[in-house]
C-alpha cells in the first residue's frame, strides 16, 4: 500500500549562535532588536570554557555573572546586520559567535519585523 | 595611623624658605655642582596646543580650551533642561508633551520653539528625523573620520554621567512603567548634544570667526588666532632648599649636612625623587587599612583558635534569629545576645527569594532582591478570610487619602487656585508645620495614630501557591492596573510558588546559613528598613539585599513558607529536621529608631505566648542598649529624653540631614560561625554572614556567598569610599543645596548632573572630618584555604574583585589554625600571629609583612 507523503516544504535560512558573558547579555539583546529581528532564544547560567578560562554556570543568587547563549533564525541579510553589529564587541570582550544554515517550514514567521 | 590625620598633612610648599648660616655656603657649593648633574623637570609636551586634541575633547571644548567661551557648558545646560523634562515622571505641573514618540522626536518637535539657543530651529529642521541619521550627518558635516567617531561620543556621554546612566538604565529596562511609555534611550541622548553642538558651534564659527563650522576651517581661524601661553611649569624649589627640609626632617644639625660632599647631596635629593609625591596617597591608604586589618585578625584570632579545637554543642538556645548581614544589624545581634540566649545568624535580607512583590492596597510592585537578580515569583498578601469588614475599612481609607492627595496635588497645581487654596486652609498647613518643627515626636505619633484609625491595620497572609491574578476578595484593590502587571518580558498572570520551588527556598537558606539542629522554639527572621522623613536618600538607609526597600515582605513570605507543613516534610527528606513545636515568625528591624517589629503576634499559637512574651521584652532591652551605644556617635547627643525616644524623634524630624548613620564606616565581610564574632565589639563595621564550613564539603555555599552578597558589600563599600574622598564628583555635594528633580534624582542647585552618590552629610561628621573611614573591603572566610583557591579560580568575577586588589581576602583555616591572606597572583602569605617572625616595613611599597607577635586585643580601636 502507498502511502501518499507530503513533500516538505523547507525555506533556507541562517541561524545565528551567540556566546556572551552576563555582562554583554542587555547589548546583544538590543542589538538584536534593532536589526528587526522576528525572535531570540535565551539560554542562561551556561557554564564554559574559553580563552579566558572556565567559566561557572548558574550562580543561585547572581544572574549577571554566568554566560548566555542566545539563538535566533533569520534571512541572510538580517544576519549579516547583527554580525557587524558584534564585530566591534568581541574585538572588546569575551566570546563567540557562529552562523549556520537551517531550513524552516514557515518562512513568513521569520521575516525581519520593522522597528 | 587613622584616616582622619591623613588629610591634616599639608603639601610641601613649593618655595620653603631659604636657608641661612653654615648650610646655606656648603648647600650654594652643591646647588652649582648639582644644577649641572641634576636632569631638568621634564617639558610641557611638544605640539602645537591649538591642534584640536581627538582623545580629550570635543569641538565644542577645543574652541573653550582656546577661546575662553562657555560652548560646552551651554550644551550641559541645554541638556539637562531637556532630560528633566522629558524624564520627569510626575513631579512637573505642567509634563512635557509629545513623550509618547521618544526622547529625540519629541524634543526635535519642541526644540523649533526654544528662542534659548540661536538658530536651533534652523539646524534642527535641516536634519533627519531619526536619531541614528543625524549623528552620522552631524559627525560627517564637523568631518570627524570614523577612527574618531568613538571617541567623539564617548567625550559626550562623559560630560554628564549622572543623565547619560539614567538613560542608560531606563534603556535596559524596558519594562519599566515610564520607560513603555515614553521610551529614551543613549542614542536619541547623543543625538541631542550633537545637535546642540552643531548649533552653538556654527553660531560662533559664522558670527565670531566666520568660517564653516567643520574642524578644518575652525581649525584655520584658531591657529591664525593669538598663541596659547604654554602653561607654566610649577617653579621647582632650589635644591638647597630642599636639602634644608630634609636636615628638618631628619632632624640633622645643618652642621652636619654642610660637610657632606656634592656625592652624598646628590645621593640624598635623588632618593627624595625617587619617591615622587603622587606615589605616597596610595601607600598612605594601604597603612590605614592594614593597621585596621591587622587589629580585625588579631582580634577575632582567640576566637577562631577555639572554634578549631573544640566541636562542643551549644546549649539550647530560646530563640534563633536571623539578621540581614548589613553592618548595623552586629551592634544589634551583640546587645540582644547579652540579654539572654539568644543565637543570631546573618543571611542576605531577602532570605533568598527574589520576589516582586505588590502590597495589599499598594499600587506599584517592588522588586525586593539584589540588582544582581531578576525577580522570579510575584507575590501580595491577602487579608485572613475573617477579617475582611476590616479590609474594606482599610481600602476605604486608602482610597480616601489618595484621593486628598490628589485633590491638594490639583489645587497646588492649578493655576488659578492656590491662592484662594492657601487663603482657605493656610492656617492648617501651619499648624502642620508647626507641628513638625518644634515636636517632631509628638506631631509624628498622633498623624500615626489618626492613619491608623482611618486605615485599620488588616491581619494579612502571603499568597504563596499558584493562584491566578485576579482581584481576591471581590473588591476593587484600588490597583491601577497599568501600573501592576507586565513588568518585562516575565511577567506572569499567577502569584506564587510551587510547593518544590517553595522547599527549594527553604532548604537553600537553611543550608547556605548553615541552621542546623538543635532548633529552638522560635526562628525568627528579621529583616530591616530604615524610616525617615523628608529625605530623598531614603533608599540609602534601607535593605540593599532588597534593592533599596524594606525587607519586610520578603521575610513574612519565607516564614510563612517555613512553617508549612508540606515544606517541613520535603525538608525533612534532604535532611533538615524543623521539629514541629519549632514556629517561624517573622520581623523587622528598624535600624533608625531600633524597634523591631514581629509581624502578626496575634496568630501565635496560646502555646508559644509566653515564649513571645519574653522575646518581645528582650528585644525592647536590646534596644533600648543598642540605641545608647548608637547615640554616643550621633552628633547632637546629650538632648533631654531617653536614648530610644531620641533616634526615635530623629527619624520623624524632616529638618534632619543625617537620621542615622546608615552603612558608614563600613570595613570588612566577615564569613564564619556566629563564635567567630560573638565575643568582639565589631563596633558596627563588619557585614557577618553566617556559614558553617563542616555542613559545606562542595563548597557550594560558599561560592553563592562570595559571588552574591559579597559583591553587594563590595558596591557599597566603593559607594561610601568614593563619596567620601571626592564628594562633589562621586558623592552628591552637601544636601542642603539638593534638589529633587523629576522624582527620578537629585541635582546639586536648579541644573546640575544628576548627583549618584552620597550626601557630604552621610559620610562627614565636621567640616574636615570625615566620618566614614575609606578604606577597602576585606573578606574574611572561616574555611580551609583550598576551597578559596578553587572558587577563585573558577569565578572570573572573584579574580576581578580579588586579582585587582579592590578587596583583601583573609582566610582562617580552621584545618590548620593559620591565618592567609591573598596575594595577586594566586599566591598566599601566612600572616598568623605569634609565630615569633620579626615585624617588615610593611610600609615599604611591594614588600608586605610577614605575621607579628601581637597580644590579642578584645576590641578594636577607633
Amino acid at each position: 500500500m502507498q502511502q501518499a507523503t507530503q513533500t516538505l516544504e523547507l525555506h533556507p535560512m541562517k541561524k545565528i549562535e551567540i556566546i556572551v558573558k552576563g555582562d554583554q547579555a542587555q547589548f546583544v539583546r538590543d542589538l538584536m532588536e534593532r536589526t528587526g529581528i522576528s525572535g531570540y532564544t535565551m539560554i542562561r547560567d551556561v557554564a564554559g570554557m574559553g580563552h579566558h578560562g572556565f567559566h561557572e554556570g548558574r550562580l543561585l543568587f547572581n544572574d549577571t555573572s554566568s554566560l548566555v547563549v542566545y539563538v535566533a533564525v533569520a534571512p541572510e541579510d538580517t544576519i549579516g546586520r547583527i554580525l557587524k553589529g558584534l564585530r566591534p564587541m568581541f574585538e572588546k570582550h569575551p566570546g563567540v559567535m557562529f552562523v549556520s544554515d537551517v531550513a524552516v517550514s514557515r518562512l513568513e514567521y521569520f521575516q525581519p519585523v520593522t522597528a | 595611623m587613622a584616616a582622619q590625620d591623613l588629610h591634616r598633612l599639608q603639601p610641601a610648599p613649593a618655595h620653603a624658605p631659604a636657608p641661612t648660616g653654615p648650610l646655606a655656603g656648603a648647600a650654594g657649593k652643591a646647588t652649582a655642582a648639582l644644577d649641572r648633574v641634576l636632569p631638568r623637570p621634564a617639558e610641557a609636551d611638544a605640539g602645537d596646543p591649538r591642534q584640536w586634541r581627538s582623545e580629550q575633547e570635543t569641538v565644542a571644548g577645543w574652541i573653550d580650551r582656546l577661546r575662553g567661551t562657555r560652548i560646552g557648558a551651554e550644551i550641559n545646560r541645554q541638556a539637562i533642561k531637556w532630560c528633566a523634562a522629558f524624564l520627569d515622571e510626575g513631579q512637573a505641573a505642567v509634563a512635557m508633551p509629545g513623550r509618547d514618540a521618544g526622547l529625540f522626536a519629541a524634543w526635535r518637535r519642541l526644540a523649533a520653539y526654544d528662542g534659548s539657543v540661536a538658530g536651533l530651529g534652523e539646524t534642527v529642521a535641516a536634519l533627519p528625523a531619526s536619531a541614528d541619521a543625524c549623528i552620522v550627518l552631524i559627525l560627517d558635516g564637523l568631518g570627524i573620520v570614523e577612527a574618531d567617531t568613538e571617541g567623539y561620543l564617548r567625550l559626550h556621554l562623559a560630560a554628564l554621567p549622572g543623565w547619560a546612566g539614567f538613560i542608560k538604565w531606563r534603556s535596559d529596562n524596558p519594562g519599566y512603567d515610564w520607560q513603555q511609555r515614553h521610551p529614551a534611550d543613549l542614542v536619541d541622548y547623543l543625538a541631542i548634544r550633537l545637535c546642540l553642538e552643531r548649533a552653538l558651534v556654527a553660531d560662533f564659527a559664522g558670527g565670531t570667526l566666520g568660517c564653516k563650522p567643520t574642524l578644518t576651517a575652525i581649525g584655520a581661524k584658531l591657529a591664525a588666532g593669538p598663541a596659547v601661553a604654554k602653561p607654566l611649569s610649577p617653579p621647582v624649589a632650589p635644591a638647597a632648599a630642599r636639602l634644608h627640609r630634609l636636615a628638618l626632617h631628619l632632624r640633622l644639625a645643618p652642621a652636619t649636612l654642610a660637610q657632606a660632599t656634592p656625592d652624598e647631596v646628590a645621593a640624598l635629593l635623588a632618593l627624595i625623587d625617587a619617591w615622587p609625591e603622587e606615589s605616597h596617597a596610595p601607600v598612605w591608604l594601604e597603612a590605614a587599612e592594614e593597621s585596621y586589618r591587622h587589629d580585625l585578625a588579631a582580634a577575632l584570632a582567640p576566637a577562631a583558635m577555639k572554634i578549631a579545637r573544640t566541636t562542643a554543642d551549644e546549649p539550647k538556645a530560646a530563640a534563633q534569629l536571623v539578621f540581614c548581614i548589613d553592618v548595623r544589624s552586629e551592634p544589634f545581634r551583640r546587645a540582644l545576645e547579652s540579654v539572654g540566649p539568644y543565637e543570631t545568624y546573618g543571611f542576605a535580607g531577602f532570605f533568598g527569594i527574589p520576589i516582586r512583590f505588590v502590597p495589599f492596597a499598594g499600587e506599584a510592585a517592588a522588586d525586593l532582591c539584589p540588582v544582581l537578580l531578576q525577580p522570579r515569583h510575584d507575590l501580595t498578601e491577602t487579608p485572613e478570610p475573617a477579617a475582611l469588614a476590616c479590609a474594606r475599612r482599610h481600602l476605604a481609607g486608602v482610597a480616601a487619602e489618595r484621593s486628598y492627595k490628589s485633590l491638594i496635588a490639583s489645587l497646588k497645581g492649578n493655576i488659578a487656585a492656590p491662592f484662594a487654596f492657601v487663603e482657605s486652609v493656610g492656617a492648617l498647613s501651619g499648624v502642620a508645620f508647626a507641628g513638625r518643627t518644634v515636636a517632631p515626636l509628638g506631631y509624628g505619633r498622633s498623624v500615626a495614630a489618626f492613619k491608623e484609625r482611618l486605615q485599620p491595620k488588616v491581619p494579612l497572609s502571603p499568597i504563596l501557591d499558584l493562584t491566578p491574578k485576579q482581584v481576591p476578595c471581590g473588591e476593587d484593590h484600588g490597583h491601577d492596573h497599568d501600573h501592576d502587571h507586565d513588568h518585562g518580558h516575565e511577567a506572569e498572570d499567577l502569584w506564587g510558588l510551587t510547593i518544590a520551588e517553595q522547599a527549594f527556598y527553604a532548604a537553600a537558606g537553611a543550608k547556605i546559613m548553615g541552621l542546623s539542629a538543635p532548633f529552638a522554639e522560635f526562628i525568627v527572621l528579621c529583616a530591616h528598613g530604615s524610616t525617615s522623613t523628608n529625605n530623598p536618600y531614603a533608599a540609602a538607609l534601607d535593605c540593599g539585599a532588597c534593592g533599596g526597600n524594606h525587607g519586610g515582605p520578603n521575610a513574612r513570605v519565607m516564614a510563612a513558607i517555613f512553617n508549612r507543613p508540606e515544606v517541613r516534610a520535603l525538608l525533612a527528606e534532604q535532611g533538615v529536621d524543623i521539629p514541629a513545636s519549632t514556629l517561624f515568625l517573622a520581623a523587622e528591624h528598624n535600624t533608625t529608631t531600633d524597634e523591631v517589629t514581629i509581624f502578626n503576634v496575634d496568630r501565635v499559637p496560646e502555646s508559644h505566648r509566653p515564649g513571645l512574651a519574653r522575646l518581645q521584652r528582650d528585644l525592647l532591652d536590646a534596644r533600648r542598649i543598642n540605641a545608647a551605644n548608637r547615640r554616643k556617635r550621633l552628633p547632637e547627643a546629650g538632648k533631654a529624653g531617653g536614648s530610644d525616644l531620641h533616634v526615635a524623634e530623629r527619624s520623624l524630624d524632616w529638618a534632619q540631614v543625617r537620621p542615622e548613620w546608615g552603612l558608614a564606616r563600613n570595613a570588612a565581610f566577615v564569613v564564619g560561625p556566629r563564635a567567630l564574632t560573638a565575643q568582639t565589639d565589631l563596633e558596627g563595621r563588619c557585614f557577618l554572614h553566617s556559614y558553617d564550613w563542616r555542613m559545606d564539603e562542595d563548597a557550594k555555599s560558599l561560592e553563592i556567598i562570595l559571588t552574591a552578597p559579597m559583591v553587594v558589600a563590595q558596591w557599597i563599600n566603593c559607594q561610601y569610599y568614593f563619596s567620601t574622598v571626592d564628594n562633589e564628583h562621586y558623592g552628591s555635594g552637601n544636601k542642603t543645596t539638593l534638589n529633587v528633580t523629576g522624582k527620578i534624582g537629585v541635582m546639586q542647585g536648579n541644573a546640575s548632573d544628576l548627583m549618584a552618590g552620597l550626601p557630604w552629610q552621610s559620610v562627614m561628621a565636621a567640616e574636615d572630618e570625615p566620618y566614614h573611614e575609606p578604606l577597602r573591603l576585606m573578606t574574611v572566610v572561616m574555611a580551609p584555604v583550598a576551597r578559596l583557591a578553587t572558587l577563585i579560580a573558577r569565578n572570573s568575577i572573584l579574580q576581578r574583585l580579588f586579582d585587582n586588589e579592590w578587596v583583601a581576602l583573609l582566610v582562617i583555616d580552621p584545618e590548620t589554625g593559620r591565618f592567609l591572606r591573598y596575594r595577586r597572583g594566586r599566591t598566599w602569605s601566612d600572616v598568623t600571629a605569634g609565630d615569633g617572625r620579626q615585624e617588615d616595613d610593611a610600609l615599604v611599597p611591594g614588600v608586605h609583612s610577614g605575621s607579628t607577635v601581637v597580644q590579642p586585643t578584645p576590641t578594636i580601636p577607633a
